[in-house]
């Protein structure tokens, strides 16, 4: 017993040293999170950044009485923009709705399972004939303690089915917590850093990405029991409020609001004029609206904490969330560049 | 302006299930058997019978006709003792220039002649090349800016060129350079010189192809037997016959023609180049053409074209439902006056059909044995035999013709009607597809105007099951011997519903037409034949199509039995398709054939497009034809039993679904398989499916929310069924606000029916 705390500490002590912080190699990759066709400057992107992967998210699954399982927001992508689309690997990407579980048997997810493969299997062939389609299907869902068994179950129908390699993406808290949350039986893990609070919950927090609260998940070094990955956000989001009342969620970012808000504490505005927006938003004079962007500093501050903390390995993913030409254009080049290049330095 | 509303309006009700305003016409729909390619008459294509003979030019010079060798070439085949392949004849005739004419060149025919020292032949090669070129000039030289200068190398070439015709001791190389003289001549002007040329050296020549080559060109100067020249240009010299046609036709003279032929001959070559467009009946002429001269070439095409017409006019219709191509009168912006039915398109093929008789009549009048070529007479013969019904005597004709013609490539089609009369020469109710038949479909699977023939033949005589065997096979894009319905060769047809209405829909795939035309009786017959086990190897090619779409098959087998009102049916029928199949079908996943619109998304007992759901939903199931056909029964079950506590409810939930189930609703897929919005009048729903008046009108979705009402305990649940049957027809509230005025303004919303269904107790 005491041979095996003593080998136990020097294995610890060796992998302690072992790890450097810096990887030798990464593989980058971009979210394509849109469900309509690719602007041509968003795939010269791909070439810019010398990104190798794209994760296309073909489609949702929800649940009605009326339909069962079915998906939504299919993918357009493709169709007419696969022969720009050669230098990338795809990855079909299926965000599934966490509450299908409730009304799903497992004879029901087999049937669901059968039914991705196959829509799948059909984009492949018809929406991305000529692009390399790699092999592997990542599946994004916020699954619970309650909803694990079924979740992990249909991934391992859809591993079965597919005869492919399954990723999935991982919250930060199933990362901290894999007794409680489980470990899902996938080939690798997507962990998102992103996130964190649910939206509207916590008027002080960025709930893309707050620091403290990523801090507050990686407290110790660890290494995931899967292969893992890094999902980085690059997007930001206004959300509006009249009358203290949620109106919308609006892609809009600080710099077009200033024009006619004034800054009332961290991330907050108050609308001072009357002002019309695109035709379609009409914000009154009190309004309020909270900024939640992500800027550079912001995100290489959360590079280097996830660098200290998370085990990654050589040739893992690093993906940016996600490909849109008015989310690029809220970076330069180089610090689009310096994510990347913040895990090899 | 009335009577394009009228027109448009018309336009529209003939295509209920095509909205795209497409509709075939022409070759598109022409039904031809016996193809003038089987008989090389390829240089008198321009003339074959065709819907596009209004023009020189029509669409047929982009079908693949198989090329053909001039007369020219021919010639010069003969000459080189047909050592010479006539590909490379052809090559130095029409690609070489003057210059490629050297020991060197590699082309085998001048190999030939440099091998076998005809120095004589490629002198006067050389010459024909000169005169290419400078007839060539003329056309180059449009500024006339260097007319004089060309006029003197003109002349001086000339010299030399009359001088050799007049030198030249073999009479074949003198005979070619007269030709070549009298061109020149033409392209410099000189008609005199064309006219005196052709005196000398052709007037008792013999008739061969460069002695109507030559006369083409005297048929542009004044003489004044000009249009029976033209007539016999047209009628013996095929590679002229288009020329002869396109200069000559406006001003052709038929009386004076006449009184210029001399001969039998030049009278029958008057009545072919009279007949080469006639576009009504051409028996008489073609009498006319056989006694005086039978063995004419042009009399073998002129037969074929009456054979191609007739079958426009009798087969067009009797196969397609259309008029024939050549009409353009069934087209509904030419403003017809005819109401084009199926008994009219009947009784018209009928008609023609006597005209087949008198044909008949005359071929079997004719001697074989003097005319061009007896093949196409006797193919001809059994054609005619099959077209006016005598069954028994055709058969007879095609087993003789079978013993001395197999070889021939008309054999192909002779063996399609052998098919078809074996197939017609049964009763109704009995008939059926003969093994003799068997093995011809089989040969001819790719030619799907015959099949699609067959498989009419079959319907008409009542065995639906194999006739839509056989209708399934063609423009089925599955099949290996697809022929699209865009490509020439598939098949477009129409049909309607009801024998004597103008409402003729087209189909080009046999499973709209089925849904469209036929019953739910007619339909389970051929559901039948699927459910029996299907053993012989002929039998399972036949019905491969259809056994692949069985289960779409019972699923419009139920589908018919719910709009004929059958719901007991309906659910037995859906009742025998398994689980998978409504997994798979009528959702979003994309593993079945339908458009992504068809999609049962809803529940229609409890919800409402565009309208937020005010009915608890009591039930909870997978919304699938069966399960909606399953549970109206049951609600209708309970509705009706008297002493139900929940009438009203149970009126109510069967009335919603019949609303949802018509053209408004969200499950109008219960009925339908396309869909769009009705503009159609009251006299359109008689002649469109049979349920097409529930389906626009939604007149038991009114039935049962006045059954609903009846039983209703409260006023709020009345006022709720008004306001449902006043919706069933319009946006406004007439019964509500007659009846419950005070409710007017509530129900005028959606805001508050949950509000008035909850009040129903």
């Amino acid at each position: 017993m005491k041979k095996a705390g003593f080998l136990g500490l020097i294995s610890i002590l060796l992998f302690s040293c072992n790890q450097s912080d810096k990887l030798a190699h990464i593989n980058r990759a971009f979210y394509y999170w849109k469900s309509d066709y690719t602007e041509t400057s968003e795939v010269a992107a791909l070439q810019k950044y010398q990104t190798h992967t794209l994760y296309v998210k073909y489609f949702e699954i929800d649940y009605s009485e009326a339909m069962g399982n079915y998906p939504l927001d299919k993918t357009q992508v493709g169709r007419y923009d696969n022969q720009q689309l050669d230098s990338v690997s795809i990855v079909p990407t299926i965000y599934i709705k966490n509450e299908i579980f409730k009304f799903n048997k497992k004879h029901d997810l087999v049937k669901l399972a059968d039914n991705i493969v196959y829509l799948v299997d059909k984009y492949n062939k018809e929406k991305f004939k000529n692009t390399t389609i790699a092999s592997e299907i990542q599946v994004d869902c916020d699954w619970t303690k309650s909803t694990k068994e079924n979740y992990f179950y249909l991934l391992q129908k859809i591993k079965e089915l597919s005869k492919r390699n399954i990723s999935c993406t991982l919250r930060l808290y199933p990362y901290k917590y894999p007794e409680i949350m489980g470990t899902p039986p996938v080939d690798r893990v997507m962990l998102m850093c992103y996130n964190l609070v649910k939206p509207l919950t916590d008027g002080n927090k960025n709930s893309i990405l707050d620091l403290k609260e990523l801090e507050s998940y990686l407290t110790v070094k660890k290494e995931y029991p899967i292969p893992m990955d890094i999902a980085l956000p690059m997007y930001s989001w206004t959300q509006w409020y009249q009358n203290n009342h949620f109106s919308g969620l609006l892609t809009m970012g600080s710099k077009e609001i200033q024009s006619f808000a004034k800054p009332i504490k961290p991330m907050w505005y108050e609308v001072t004029k009357d002002t019309s927006m695109n035709y379609e938003t009409y914000f009154r004079k009190g309004d309020q609206l909270k900024c939640e962007e992500v800027d550079r500093k912001l995100l290489l501050d959360a590079i280097s904490l996830i660098k200290k903390k998370v085990v990654l390995h050589d040739e893992c993913t690093i993906a940016l969330f996600h490909l849109d030409q008015s989310i690029l254009n809220q970076f330069t080049h180089e610090e689009i560049n310096g994510f990347y290049t913040a895990f090899t330095k | 302006m009335k009577k394009l509303t009228v027109s448009i309006l018309l336009l529209l009700s003939s295509i209920p299930i095509f909205s795209c305003g497409y509709t075939p016409y022409g070759e598109d729909i022409r039904y031809c058997l016996l193809r003038p390619e089987y008989f090389q008459f390829e240089a008198y294509k321009l003339f074959y019978y065709n819907a596009n003979q209004w023009g020189l030019n029509g669409y047929d010079e982009e079908k693949s006709i198989p090329e053909f060798y001039e007369s020219n070439i021919l010639d010069w085949y003969n000459f080189a003792q047909k050592k010479v392949a006539l590909s490379a004849i052809e090559t130095f005739n029409y690609q070489f220039k003057l210059t490629d004419i050297h020991p060197k060149c590699g082309n085998a025919f001048l190999d030939y002649l440099y091998h076998n020292k005809k120095g004589a032949v490629l002198q006067y090669l050389l010459f024909s090349k000169k005169c290419e070129d400078f007839n060539a000039q003329q056309n180059e030289d449009v500024w006339e800016r260097n007319r004089v200068a060309n006029n003197f190398k003109r002349n001086k070439f000339y010299s030399q060129l009359y001088a050799q015709y007049q030198k030249e001791t073999s009479n074949y190389l003198k005979r070619k350079y007269a030709f070549q003289s009298i061109r020149f001549s033409y392209y410099s002007g000189d008609m005199k010189s064309v006219t005196a040329l052709f005196n000398e050296a052709f007037a008792h020549s013999k008739k061969d192809y460069i002695y109507y080559w030559s006369m083409y060109f005297t048929c542009f100067t004044s003489g004044t037997d000009n249009a029976v020249k033209v007539a016999n240009l047209f009628a013996q010299s095929p590679e002229k016959a288009k020329a002869a046609f396109y200069y000559f036709h406006h001003d052709f003279n038929f009386k004076s023609a006449l009184n210029q032929a001399h001969t039998a001959e030049e009278i029958a070559a008057v009545y072919a180049y009279a007949s080469c467009q006639k576009v009504d009946k051409n028996l008489d002429y073609l009498k006319i053409m056989y006694a005086n001269s039978s063995n004419m070439r042009i009399l073998d095409f002129m037969l074929l074209r009456e054979i191609n017409k007739v079958e426009d006019w009798i087969y067009t219709p009797y196969y397609t439902n259309y008029l024939p191509s050549i009409e353009n009168s069934n087209y509904y912006w030419d403003d017809t006056h005819d109401k084009i039915s199926t008994e009219l398109l009947r009784s018209r093929s009928e008609h023609d059909r006597l005209y087949a008789q008198q044909l008949l009549d005359f071929v079997n009048s004719v001697d074989f044995t003097k005319v061009n070529n007896p093949v196409l007479w006797k193919a001809a013969q059994i054609q005619l035999l099959f077209m006016t019904r005598k069954y028994d005597a055709c058969l007879s004709a095609i087993d003789s013709f079978g013993t001395k013609y197999s070889k021939e490539k008309v054999f192909v089609q002779i063996e399609q009607i052998k098919a078809l009369c074996c197939t017609a020469n049964q009763s109704y109710g009995k008939a059926i597809l003969k093994d003799v038949v068997k093995p011809i479909i089989l040969r001819n699977r790719e030619d799907s105007r015959f099949v699609f023939a067959l498989g009419r033949e079959l319907e008409f005589l009542g065995n639906l099951p194999d006739a839509m065997a056989l209708i399934s096979s063609i423009n089925n894009r599955e099949s290996e011997y697809a022929n699209y319905y865009y490509e020439s060769y598939g098949v477009e047809w129409q049909g309607n519903r009801l024998k004597t209405t103008d409402n003729l829909s087209y189909f080009y795939e046999y499973f709209d037409y089925v849904d469209f035309v036929y019953s739910a009786s007619e339909l389970q017959v051929i559901v039948n034949k699927l459910n029996t086990p299907i053993v012989s190897d002929f039998d399972k090619v036949l019905y491969q199509y259809l056994l692949k779409d069985k289960n779409y098959l019972i699923d419009l087998l139920g589908t018919k039995y719910l709009r004929e009102s059958q719901l007991e049916n309906a659910n037995r029928v859906f009742c025998s398709l398994s689980q998978d199949y409504w997994d798979d079908n009528y959702n979003p996943w994309e593993r079945n054939h339908f458009s992504e619109e068809m999609i049962f998304d809803e529940n229609p007992f409890y919800s409402f497009k565009y309208t937020a759901d005010f009915i608890p939903h009591k039930e909870k199931f997978r919304v699938t034809k069966l399960s909606v056909t399953s549970h109206l029964i049951a609600y209708l079950k309970k509705a009706t039993t008297s002493n139900e506590p929940d009438r009203d409810y149970y009126y109510f939930l069967v009335a919603n679904c019949f609303f949802n189930m018509s053209e408004s609703g969200n499950s109008w897929m219960m009925r339908r398989y396309q869909s769009s919005s009705s503009v159609f009048n009251e006299g359109y729903y008689d002649v469109s499916y049979v349920d097409e008046k529930e389906y626009r009108t939604k007149l038991l979705a009114k039935k049962y929310y006045e059954c609903a009402l009846n039983q209703a305990k409260t006023a709020k649940f009345k006022a709720l069924c008004l306001r449902m049957i006043d919706y069933v027809d319009t946006y406004d509230f007439p019964k509500v606000k007659a009846a419950y005025p005070n409710y007017l303004s509530d129900l005028s919303n959606c805001d508050h029916l949950e509000e008035y269904f909850n009040a129903r107790r």
